[in-house]
């Protein structure tokens, strides 16, 4: 223990951290429809797999931002474990996105449970998603059955939205 | 304690959480190697389907889980490790959820909310359990309401137990 250099623990914790903050900043930006966000996380050259969509983060980020008939999703990320060699890493991401989509006359909900396996790589000082491919592992669809404007739920003012119009931008300063 | 002694603090608990995860992925991916690479070779678990020695449960509870389960998916959270030198306390809350065939062949969905209670061990700069308890603190059965149609149909990667899941060909897991 005693030749274990404690600057290469510290630098292996944040690089962890940073990639936590990586993965959670994607979360936001598919929630939120934050398009500039959703760009920004990719190194040069990532690729991605997600749902029916495999090909160039570039194009990824105009397919995800915003699909036809989705009203809300939560991408709630958990088990986010990695492994960091130098400037590149790798990852396994657990993911239940829970969304509500309005289709055809009617509302359903689903629930996505699957994992992100992701490759990323350090790009002048940040990291970023070298290679992102989402796996399916079960899925739920329910009628939805949300209420908004009615008892304890209808107290609570701050909604979550798709657009920087959003809660969290205001104390991100970007309101 | 001195600023070399706190990172090495941060560092072991972030080995003992990469750990929790590594149990979970043995168990969602049915690798028992992995799923024993977790617990110290004397460990020991209370699991209520299994009670003993930790490896001797690995053996038994990979083809239990794929005998009773047609798929499982383990999340953890609310993880609470407490560090005493070379041995660490732990709690951590998994969100559970499974699928199950009934006897006439109808799936069920199985969500269930648990925690681990543990005693983790660094043994040769390597953390792994010594014990590990489940304790069980709700659970449903749901009708299923998993769909392969429409937009569920165009996945392109779905989650497998064998190793020809992704997480083996990036080498996240030997």
């Amino acid at each position: 223990m005693s030749d274990v250099n404690e600057l290469a623990l510290l630098q292996e914790l944040e690089d962890k951290e940073a990639l936590r903050t990586l993965n959670a900043r994607f979360a936001r930006a598919l929630d939120r429809a934050d398009r500039d966000l959703l760009a920004g996380l990719w190194a040069a050259g990532a690729q991605v797999e997600d749902g029916a969509f495999a090909g160039p983060a570039s194009e990824y980020v105009a397919a995800a931002v915003n699909p036809a008939g989705l009203e809300r999703s939560f991408h709630s990320i958990s088990n986010e474990f990695f492994l960091i060699e130098g400037d590149k890493a790798r990852g396994e991401v657990y993911v239940i996105n829970v969304a509500t989509w309005n289709k055809e006359g009617g509302k359903t909900d689903t629930l996505i449970g699957g994992r992100y396996v992701d490759e990323y790589a350090r790009v002048e000082g940040a990291w970023k998603f070298a290679r992102r491919t989402f796996i399916h592992e079960w899925n739920m669809s329910f009628p939805t059955t949300a209420v908004w404007d009615e008892g304890l739920f209808g107290m609570i003012k701050l909604r979550g939205l798709r657009s920087k119009d959003d809660p969290i931008y205001t104390v991100l300063g970007e309101r | 304690m001195s600023t070399a002694a706190r990172i090495r603090a941060l560092a072991d608990k972030q080995a003992i959480y990469d750990q929790m995860c590594r149990y979970i992925q043995a168990v969602d991916r049915c690798d028992l190697d992995l799923l024993k690479s977790t617990f110290h070779h004397d460990g020991s678990v209370v699991f209520g389907i299994f009670d003993g020695n930790a490896h001797d449960f690995c053996e038994y509870d990979i083809p239990f889980i794929k005998d009773n389960l047609v798929w499982a998916f383990h999340r953890i959270a609310n993880v609470d490790i407490q560090l005493d030198g070379n041995r660490a306390v732990a709690e951590s809350y998994m969100l559970g959820n499974a699928a199950a065939a009934l006897p006439d062949g109808a799936l069920i969905n199985c969500p269930d909310n648990m925690r681990y209670r543990d005693v983790w061990e660094k043994r040769d700069g390597v953390w792994r359990m010594w014990k590990r308890d489940l304790v069980m603190d709700w659970n449903a059965c749901w009708p299923y309401a998993g769909r392969t149609d429409g937009e569920f149909a165009a996945f392109r990667v779905q989650g497998t137990r064998g190793r020809e899941d992704r997480v083996y060909q990036l080498g996240l897991v030997a």
